[in-house]
């Protein structure tokens, strides 16, 4: 059974620049008592959310609106600042670039084995896996080549191969698969039906509404790191929608 | 199936009590030891990467650890009129001890900062990071063992049980090396000006290390200075038994003291900051 249970989380960054990282500056800031506190962001408001088993969830809001943030707390590589996560299941997920994750000296192949080792496989287990992972990506022979030699697209193939190789009960993809070509796009695509069909949660935070069509039934509508609107997919994005259309007519009555 | 298993409790919230971000950081540390045969492959996977170009992989580096060892011994060897035949194994074993300290410690150092990426997009416990590099060290360390094989063979080491004693100094070199990373990897981490600070001090520490000199011909105002390395100690444990130097209880004192300092640091660090790590390295 899978859960993602969200209890007032929140999510705070603080600004660090280039300075803030030098100690150099800490200690004389400190003796001078200078110190001021770094400005910081509020990423995620105090988000409360459950997302049951079966669910195929998507996020949608504005750049900025907390989208990444939530998936990466969701996927555990992120604590919150304060509140409760709960997740039951095998979480997987597919964030940041392209390459993240990936040693990029390394050959596809011994990148399959090292990236299932890091998420708790063992060698022997991946080893096995790597023709099915190979024929699935559609890499061929290039999985023999180092991966700093791949496209974009070919490393988000591989990266998204590997992962759903490992059967997650829950599968967290930022922005689908990028920049994944059509033919790839439409073999993820039956991959993420029959893992759907076997139970699940699949989250999917995307600018595009076919490829959330196609992959969820209800949505989250994040603004500035807030649950705004929250229900089926097809009300949640009229709303998102009607919301920047109504914004631009309001804000061109100001100017006009 | 689950991959999360109840043991590791994975990451605990910013403002959780002192308590739970303790216990969070002991399962992390748990969990990354049960998963040894992860950072194993991946410690072993990273040398063969290294050196996949190369026709003497990490021996390479052997071979030059050969050269300088040698060179170094005949050049101090006539500038300190000493034997030979004692001053090899004794700058030989000195130098690949410290290279291995030199070499832990730089990697403990940027730990999180190379393997930001994988800590951003994996799950996993932290200290599989700190383990991973740990272990590579310790490979290029047995090449260079080889070293010292060859001085037992060609008999200028005795061969006694007291070599045994190198063992557990090993274990205790390697847990220096992992409690080190948890602390001074999250430390560079937060002030990234401590990387080149840190690659300073490591360019003249073996000036300051007892690897081509002996401590009892120093001044005692040197040798008091030498105390406070904590490579002395650790230099000295390994080293003496080895090369059937009389054993001073000092040394095994000093070595106590550095682990369980660098023990609690390292345990205090990564209990307080490992939930903000991620924060840091975005």
């Amino acid at each position: 059974m899978a859960e993602i249970d969200l209890g007032n989380v929140r999510a705070r960054y603080e600004l660090l620049s280039v300075l803030d990282y030098s100690l150099k500056r800490r200690v004389v800031e400190t003796i001078r008592r200078r110190a001021a506190p770094p400005v910081t962001i509020d990423a995620l408001g105090g988000i409360d959310l459950e997302v049951p088993n079966g669910s195929r969830l998507g996020l949608v809001g504005a750049n900025g609106a907390g989208k990444s943030t939530l998936l990466a707390i969701m996927a555990g590589v992120l604590p919150p600042t304060s509140g409760s996560v709960k997740v039951h299941g095998r979480v997987l997920a597919l964030l940041g670039g392209a390459g993240e994750g990936l040693d990029q000296e390394a050959t596809g192949r011994d990148n399959i084995v090292s990236l299932g080792v890091q998420l708790g496989e063992t060698p022997a287990a991946m080893r096995e896996r790597i023709d099915d992972v190979t024929e699935f990506s559609g890499l061929g022979a290039r999985i023999d080549h180092p991966v700093y030699s791949y496209s974009t697209g070919m490393q988000t193939r591989l990266r998204f191969s590997i992962l759903t190789s490992l059967r997650p009960d829950i599968l967290l993809l930022d922005e689908g698969l990028g920049a994944a070509d059509a033919e790839f796009a439409h073999r993820a695509d039956e991959r993420l039906r029959e893992f759907m069909s076997s139970a699940g949660i699949v989250v999917l935070a995307s600018h595009g509404d076919a490829l959330l069509r196609s992959q969820c039934d209800t949505a989250v509508w994040l603004d500035q790191g807030r649950v705004r609107e929250q229900g089926e997919l097809d009300t949640v994005l009229a709303s998102y929608h009607a919301s920047y259309v109504r914004d631009d007519t309001a804000n061109r009555l100001v100017t006009s | 199936m689950t991959a999360r298993s109840p043991s590791w409790a994975g990451y605990a919230p910013l403002d959780a009590d002192a308590g739970v971000l303790f216990r969070a950081a002991v399962s992390d540390i748990r969990e990354g030891l049960r998963r040894r045969r992860s950072w194993s492959y991946l410690a072993v996977e990273n040398v063969k990467n290294r050196y996949r170009r190369t026709v003497f992989g990490p021996w390479w580096l052997t071979l030059q650890m050969v050269i300088l060892i040698v060179g170094i011994s005949i050049v101090f060897g006539h500038l300190l009129n000493a034997d030979l035949r004692t001053f090899l194994p004794y700058v030989g074993l000195g130098y690949i001890v410290f290279m291995l300290l030199s070499g832990l410690t730089s990697t403990a150092a940027g730990v999180f900062i190379a393997g930001s990426s994988t800590l951003k997009s994996t799950r996993q416990p932290l200290s599989n990071l700190v383990l991973r590099d740990v272990g590579v060290e310790f490979i290029n360390f047995a090449h260079n063992m080889v070293i010292y094989l060859v001085f037992l063979v060609i008999g200028l080491v005795p061969l006694s049980p007291k070599i045994l004693i190198a063992l557990p100094i090993v274990a205790v070199i390697a847990a220096n090396g992992f409690f080190l990373g948890l602390w001074l990897g999250i430390a560079v981490a937060r002030f990234r000006d401590l990387q080149p600070f840190i690659t300073s001090i490591l360019g003249v520490a073996i000036f300051f290390s007892p690897v081509f000199y002996n401590l009892d011909n120093l001044s005692p105002g040197i040798r008091n200075l030498l105390v406070w390395n904590p490579f002395t100690h650790l230099i000295m444990a390994f080293r003496t038994p080895l090369i059937g130097a009389p054993l001073l209880p000092s040394y095994y004192i000093g070595t106590a003291i550095v682990t369980v300092i660098n023990v609690a640091v390292g345990l205090a660090v990564f209990a307080r900051a490992r939930s903000r790590l991620p924060y840091w390295v975005a």
